[in-house]
């Protein structure tokens, strides 16, 4: 049967699958070509399972033939992000510490995944250990964005965003500390997702920043994201922050509001200028643009204020770092991955952490070593922890005056490869839209719209586990 | 001003053998982005309490031992780049 990729979606293959029009194994077939023709130029996936999933395919395509019902992800070709865990898989976070590391176990997500008939295609390129905004970050080479190769994918889960963009997987998993499934979400023209801080499990997920990481979706649609967060939520007894979402949310009938009262930060965006110092027109415009589309359509903008958002960036890239030095610390060489030989054990180390690690982890393990340092944690570290504070009740202030926040996911579209790397700091500034939502520990889903050339990302804030929200916005805002 | 002296202290605690190349660059880029924290001092944080967590719902486990398979044990040893005899291999400690 002819199908045009471009037009496939979870849902319509889950109702492909289950009125058997294609097997398991034609699905997978179909992707695997799709990658083979694209991978090349996009280096999207740093690795692909072509035999597992074959296997895999095969063992569902069986289990649906001896008459059981599909299940809910049964066939569906997913790309994973090479920082979760996969049991026999290498994972290598995009680094050449862990270049050959083989995963031990199934994080939480790969196993609900595999429960729920999930097919992987491959681990996607990233950037190294979750730390950039652009995918250049990868000890392997930047994904490239499949609307011009000659920019980036955005990042750090630059693989995942282009392998759905370019129709290489019908949806990926990503992680977000600060803005890494949103960025190449809005860069690449699709729907990504980072759900409330507690609402994924962490277990199976190279950790970065552990007070704000999360894994979630990356699909082409809303309905498909929803999809799949239904699957990789829950709580997890191996991961202690993840928290019994069920209870804390409104019944449905109550909770969604028919009209929405929707705010705009005015330090993100003003309403009156229609744009802000550092943001780009084009994103100016779509943004603007969108926001009429949604006060047509029924719903209230109104502009709000934040002060302490303006003070996000420079909290994130304290707090983040300090956590990163303490994370990367257990990458010595002595239980897993790349070992120098030295004179002494501590030239083991020495040596190992210099030539394992990239530019920007080292850059990231030395801030946070500084801010962490004796005479210098109260400076930084502490009043970082007091502004990450303000931040969070900025955040709980405003969800008492409206639903759900909007702001554009980026401060612009894809830049050129190369365009940033010289100057850190204005890499770290294209997060600026999307560190808070870490911070705070809020849940965030980026939606595509198109600009002049290249696609332009909205983000909608909604408050701590309140996905259901920005599902139902998101879907008025997609039609 | 962040030295090369700081910068070598640093670089021992975080166990990393930099180049003076590398040295070099990262003080420039240090000095960049800590003179950017500075835009922190025009927040007033007076008797403001510090973040501690997202939710107060953690839920504990009891404070049993799980007993961990062979072969997981196995597993996890065959990632180590020097075992012997069900240990990891290291050199001196002491």
């Amino acid at each position: 049967m002819l199908i045009n990729l471009n037009e496939l979606t979870i849902k319509k293959a889950q109702e492909l699958i289950k009125n058997r029009e294609i097997s398991c194994r034609e699905l997978v077939e179909i992707y695997l070509r799709q990658i083979k023709e694209r991978n090349y130029e996009l280096n999207a996936y740093l690795e692909v399972f072509e035999e597992s999933a074959y296997k895999e395919a095969k063992k569902e395509d069986e289990l649906i033939a001896s008459g059981n019902m599909s299940r809910v992800l049964s066939g569906i070709p997913l790309a994973i992000k090479d920082v979760i865990l996969i049991e026999g898989k290498t994972t290598s976070a995009a680094s050449r510490i862990l270049e050959n590391y083989t995963a031990s176990y199934d994080a939480t997500v790969i196993k609900k995944l595999k429960s729920a008939g999930a097919i992987f295609l491959g681990r996607t390129n990233c950037d190294e250990f979750a730390m950039g905004a652009s995918g250049e970050n990868s000890a392997f080479q930047p994904t490239k964005n499949p609307y011009d190769i000659a920019r980036v994918a955005g990042g750090s889960s630059s693989g995942s965003g282009a392998a759905v963009a370019s129709n290489m997987c019908l949806g990926a998993l990503g992680s977000d500390t600060g803005g890494s499934i949103r960025m190449p979400a809005a860069l690449c023209g699709i729907v990504g997702l980072k759900p409330t801080y507690g609402a994924v499990s962490r277990y199976g997920l190279i950790a970065m920043a552990s007070s704000l990481d999360q894994i979630g979706p990356l699909a082409k649609t809303i309905e498909d994201v929803e999809i799949l967060f239904d699957v990789i939520k829950g709580k997890d007894e191996q991961d202690s922050t993840t928290v019994r979402s069920q209870e804390l949310r409104p019944p449905k009938e109550v909770a969604v509001p028919k009209q929405f009262k929707i705010g705009v930060p005015k330090e993100f965006f003003s309403l009156q200028e229609n744009g802000k110092e550092g943001l780009s027109k084009e994103v100016a415009k779509t943004f603007s643009d969108t926001l009429n589309e949604i006060k047509k359509i029924g719903h209230e903008i109104k502009q709000i204020s934040l002060p302490s958002l303006d003070y996000a960036l420079a909290c994130y890239y304290i707090i983040t770092p300090a956590e990163v030095s303490s994370n990367m610390a257990r990458f010595d060489g002595m239980r897993y991955g790349l070992r120098k030989n030295g004179k002494n054990l501590l030239e083991d180390y020495l040596e190992s952490r210099e030539t394992g690690f990239g530019k920007e982890v080292k850059r990231r393990i030395m801030l946070g070593t500084y801010v962490l340092s004796s005479g210098y944690y109260d400076a930084y570290y502490r009043e970082a922890q007091k502004v990450r504070e303000l931040i969070k009740n900025d955040f709980k202030r405003a969800f008492s005056e409206v639903d759900l926040i909007l702001t554009p996911t980026s401060p612009e579209t894809a830049f050129k490869i190369g365009e940033k790397t010289k100057d850190p700091l204005s890499m770290y500034l294209a997060d600026i839209f999307t560190v808070p939502v870490n911070l705070a520990g809020l849940p965030a889903i980026s939606i595509p719209k198109i600009g002049e050339k290249l696609p332009v990302g909205i983000q909608i804030i909604a408050p701590w586990f309140r996905e259901d929200l920005l599902f139902e916005l998101g879907k008025k805002i997609e039609e | 001003m962040i030295s090369i002296q700081e910068i070598t202290k640093l670089a021992e605690l975080a166990r990393i053998e930099l180049t003076e190349k590398e040295k070099n660059e990262l003080q420039n880029d240090m000095e960049a982005i800590l003179d950017y924290f500075k835009k922190l001092k025009w927040l007033n944080t007076d008797g403001q309490t510090e973040f501690l967590t997202t939710s107060n719902l953690n839920e504990l486990r009891e404070d049993k031992k799980s007993r961990i398979q062979d072969e997981l044990q196995k597993t996890l040893l065959s990632q180590a780049p020097e075992t012997k005899n069900g240990y990891l291999k290291v050199k001196k400690i002491l």
